[in-house]
């Protein structure tokens, strides 16, 4: 068991969130790892959607960037469940540029914070229905008489399996594409909904080999369900013979998948086998029902190492929405999502069915300039509809020395450990460029200088590890 | 599964395919005649473009008529009903005929303007290009692109293995127009920007008081210690914004208002390569000279799994904004006096399915045809078309091994003789006759 410190519970709540608000830490101190961590992943499905138009409206896709991004900066309970909404669609990235279609993307959100922490088969299930995934990656083209490999190829490659297991084997071959393209077959678009259908006439109901040759071979009439949870055609779920599929070292291949995925965007790089296959463990035994897996992370000692604390750039969503969480800022959220597509993250529009590219890979040049706007947007922020914030209500005015203001704010963004003394003594000289302030009470050393230095420490390097 | 065995097999041999390749199409030497003998010089440029999704090579480069003992053009026009081009619409773009099977080719009539650098004799067509043992998959086969490793997982790229090799940490030899870095520039310890557009080298500052120079000052002060004694991620943060803050200037004051061939060119992968030209021009003319000379540029959109089309769709649609601009970079080379120093080499993660799928589409497929550009590319056409009546499950064979691009472009236009060895897993390659 770990030491349920301020410092692990900013580290939870950096990770399983958005960042934690000022001052936030002790109540979560005081409810003990346990409780905290239960009351983070037990959120039930919430079928909450934002707004959208069906066609490609570009007002209508800010509106419901913002209607989101709003709901991750401030929902508190239901942090973990925005933070998977995210995490899904990453994983199941698809492209409004692409789909074209608002209230398409719009759903395929719902779909996410309905099932996000809930069964993988029903997540499965929903998103291989769901219209923008059917538009996005042609499975709505995909017929018994006109296969598209689309959609069958990344279910495998980039959904479920993985190209390879962890010692690096191919996990299916060029004909278990085309035989799961043939699995996917018959689902189409109702234009006046909106909403994905299996049609029977198009599915291609001969049977299919998956796996040839393997112990976990499966020939049948694979398909998945119509909706109404009954499997389609009946009892031949293929989602079941995907789950079954074993790596050479004959583990079942998708928890591993699933596992070392969601360890790497919540803790650390690389996990060992031996730590993938305890904190899937559970998530087997339950049945794959999400939660389980993420409770069996955040509960992990390694979870709360030096290394998990120290590895992983923040992604846009998690810098900006931290140093508002930290500062108290207010919006209306109509201008972050700009911010935020300008750091590399345009919500709704991944680069490419693979997601973002987490990590180091945030901090390309452009993307890197981009977050010091935000960073000195935010410190310069004096207007509710952009963002506000009042230094005031992050530090103590009654400072007598630049020094004291510096360690007060390192504290406040949780970083005074981390800084070196020579990047410290850098904001220090700068607060007392030209002259050491008199009273830090003045409002206009605060304006000038105490929101300047704000800027800085947001710009630090500290600030953008996790 | 067999694949595991087959791979295996596969790579013991994979260098040995060069021998047709080494050689420009006979026919098109006549026609260009002798060109002086071309010595890559120290300060050689080079502009990798990426064609991301997967190029349909064979509507980049398609058949004319029959070869004798392959019926390439009537098996293209029967895998390929309405996606097919017809003969009449190739004829203003037909470049060298086959070098292996003499039948006629040519190039997808919206890449006319790269005709234009074909006739000219500044552009090689090199065919049935890729990696051994095809994946099929966009992100392991750009990983094996980018890191000209076809096996286990490569932490760097082939060019920033070269940056590593050729470079002090220091130097700041390459810029990346993208959103994130590209793997190819993924090195040990090489400094590279990545941004999409040069007016992103900007500091913000408080509108109501300004103070961008005493900020400026403070965070080139903080990052400076951070690069000296942090650790880790910490480090690696400190050290690429200390060395972007230290670049932030000379990068900002780049002068983009310049009457380009690419202004006004469509699109953003115009925009991207207009950039390229102003930094070019900036060292030129002997501003305050950047000296970067690596650049890697992207167009997407390349996945044509529906709706590909012939003359029109979005194939066509991504090759008249990449042909024009293309040709418009080049005259910028040309018009700042450096077409003999830069090289622009084209690929694309993988080519696609012979047939044409029920989406007016195709699906993933294996080789597909590259192109290099400049006044130093001896220009023809290289490697055969991959047979269409001997395909693997319904995809073109390859015939040249990626590598041999890459070891070709280190040894003849970056280095010398020899100098790809090291820097690309499986060598040697056997060099291609594109570069002199």
């Amino acid at each position: 068991m770990v030491d349920w410190n301020t410092e692990n519970v900013l580290h939870l709540l950096s990770r399983a969130g958005f960042g934690a608000k000022y001052k936030e830490a002790p109540g979560w101190v005081r409810r003990g790892q346990a409780l905290t961590v239960e009351l983070l992943v037990s959120q039930k499905g919430m079928s909450a959607k934002g707004p959208g138009t069906p066609d490609a409206d570009p007002e209508s896709l800010a509106k419901l960037q913002t209607w989101w991004v709003k709901r991750m900066a401030t929902q508190n309970a239901r942090r973990l469940q925005e933070k998977m909404v995210l995490f899904w669609h990453d994983h199941f990235a698809t492209q409004y540029s692409v789909v074209k279609n608002v209230r398409q993307m719009a759903y395929q959100n719902r779909t996410f914070r309905l099932h996000g922490l809930g069964s993988f088969k029903t997540l499965v299930q929903e998103v291989t229905r769901d219209a923008a995934m059917l538009d996005f990656l042609d499975g709505k083209l995909n017929s018994k008489n006109n296969r598209n490999e689309n959609y069958g190829r990344e279910l495998m490659e980039l959904f479920v399996l993985g190209v390879v297991d962890l010692d690096g084997n191919e996990n299916y071959t060029q004909q278990d594409v085309e035989n799961m393209a043939r699995c996917c077959t018959g689902f189409q678009i109702d234009s006046a909904t909106d909403l994905g259908f299996m049609n029977p006439a198009r599915f291609d109901t001969s049977a299919k080999v998956l796996f040839l040759n393997e112990p976990f071979e499966a020939v049948g009439k694979f398909g998945f369900e119509d909706g109404s949870g009954v499997p389609f055609p009946p009892a031949t779920n293929v989602i079941d013979v995907l789950f079954r599929h074993r790596d050479t070292d004959g583990e079942l291949t998708m928890p591993r998948f699933l596992a070392k995925k969601l360890w790497e965007y919540f803790a650390y790089p690389s996990p060992s086998k031996a730590l993938i296959d305890e904190v899937a463990a559970p998530f087997i035994a339950g049945g794959f029902v999400i939660r389980d897996l993420l409770r069996a992370i955040f509960l992990h000692d390694d979870f709360y190492s030096e290394q998990a604390k120290t590895s992983s750039v923040k992604n846009p969503v998690e810098y900006a929405l931290s140093a508002m969480r930290a500062t108290k800022a207010s919006s209306n959220y109509a201008q972050i999502p700009d911010h935020l597509a300008a750091m590399g993250m345009e919500l709704f529009d991944p680069p490419s069915v693979n997601g973002w590219s987490n990590g180091a890979a945030w901090l390309s040049t452009g993307q890197f300039l981009n977050r010091f706007e935000f960073a000195q947007a935010l410190a310069a922020g004096r207007d509710v509809k952009a963002i506000k914030m009042k230094p005031t209500q992050i530090f103590d005015d009654d400072a007598t020395s630049a020094d004291q203001v510096v360690d007060e704010l390192l504290g406040v963004f949780g970083v005074a450990a981390r800084v070196p003394a020579g990047a410290r003594q850098a904001l220090i000289d700068y607060l007392n460029d030209p002259t050491p302030p008199s009273s830090f009470s003045d409002p206009t050393v605060i304006e000038r200088k105490v929101r300047g230095v704000i800027a800085l420490i947001l710009q630090l390097p500290e600030f953008h590890i996790h | 599964m067999s694949i595991r065995i087959s791979r295996r097999k596969f790579l013991t041999g994979t260098a040995a395919t060069a021998a047709v390749l080494g050689m420009p199409n006979p026919f098109q030497r006549a026609i260009l005649g002798a060109r002086a003998a071309f010595a890559a010089p120290a300060d050689a440029i080079l502009v990798l473009v990426q064609l991301e999704g997967g190029n349909d090579g064979l509507n980049t480069v398609i058949p004319i008529d029959d070869a004798p003992g392959v019926a390439q053009r009537s098996l293209y026009d029967s895998a390929r009903p309405s996606i097919g081009i017809a003969v009449s619409d190739l004829l203003d773009t037909e470049i060298g005929a086959d070098p292996v099977k003499g039948n006629r080719l040519a190039l997808h009539p919206s890449l006319a303007p790269l005709h234009d650098l074909y006739t000219g004799g500044n552009l090689a067509v090199i065919n049935g290009v890729a990696y051994p043992n095809q994946n099929l998959s966009h992100f392991r086969s750009e990983d094996i692109w980018m890191s000209a490793n076809p096996t286990g997982s490569a932490q760097n790229g082939w060019l920033g293995r070269y940056l590593d090799a050729a470079f002090t940490p220091s130097d700041l030899k390459a810029v990346d127009f993208d959103n994130t870095l590209s793997p190819a520039f993924y090195s040990v310890d090489s400094n590279v920007l990545a941004v999409t557009a040069l007016s992103e080298f900007v500091l913000g500052d408080d509108p109501l008081y300004p103070d961008l120079a005493a900020k400026k000052a403070a965070l080139q002060a903080a990052y400076a210690e951070e690069a000296l004694q942090a650790t880790g991620m910490q480090l690696s943060v400190g050290t690429s914004g200390s060395v972007l803050l230290g670049a932030l200037d000379d990068y900002a004051a780049v002068d983009t208002t310049w009457p380009s061939n690419l202004n006004g060119k469509p699109g953003r992968f115009a925009k991207r390569l207009k950039d390229i030209s102003s930094i070019l021009r900036n060292d030129v003319q002997g501003g305050n000279p950047l000296g970067a000379r690596f650049f890697h540029v992207r167009q997407g959109g390349y996945d044509t799994h529906s709706n590909q089309g012939a003359l029109a769709g979005r194939q066509a649609d991504l090759f008249d904004d990449l042909g024009v601009a293309l040709k418009a970079f080049y005259d910028d080379t040309v018009d700042l006096g450096i077409s003999n120093k830069v090289l622009v080499l084209t690929f694309s993660e993988f080519g696609r399915r012979v047939a044409q799928n029920g989406g007016g589409g195709t699906d993933h497929g294996e080789a597909s045809v590259l192109f290099a550009i400049g006044d130093a590319v001896v220009g023809g056409v290289y490697g055969t078309v991959p047979a269409l009546n001997d395909l693997n499950k319904g995809n073109l064979k390859v015939q040249t091994d990626f590598r041999q691009v890459y070891a070709t472009v280190i040894d003849r236009w970056l280095a010398s003789p020899g100098a790809h060895v090291p820097l690309l897993p499986g060598a040697p390659f056997s060099t291609l006759g594109f570069l002199t």
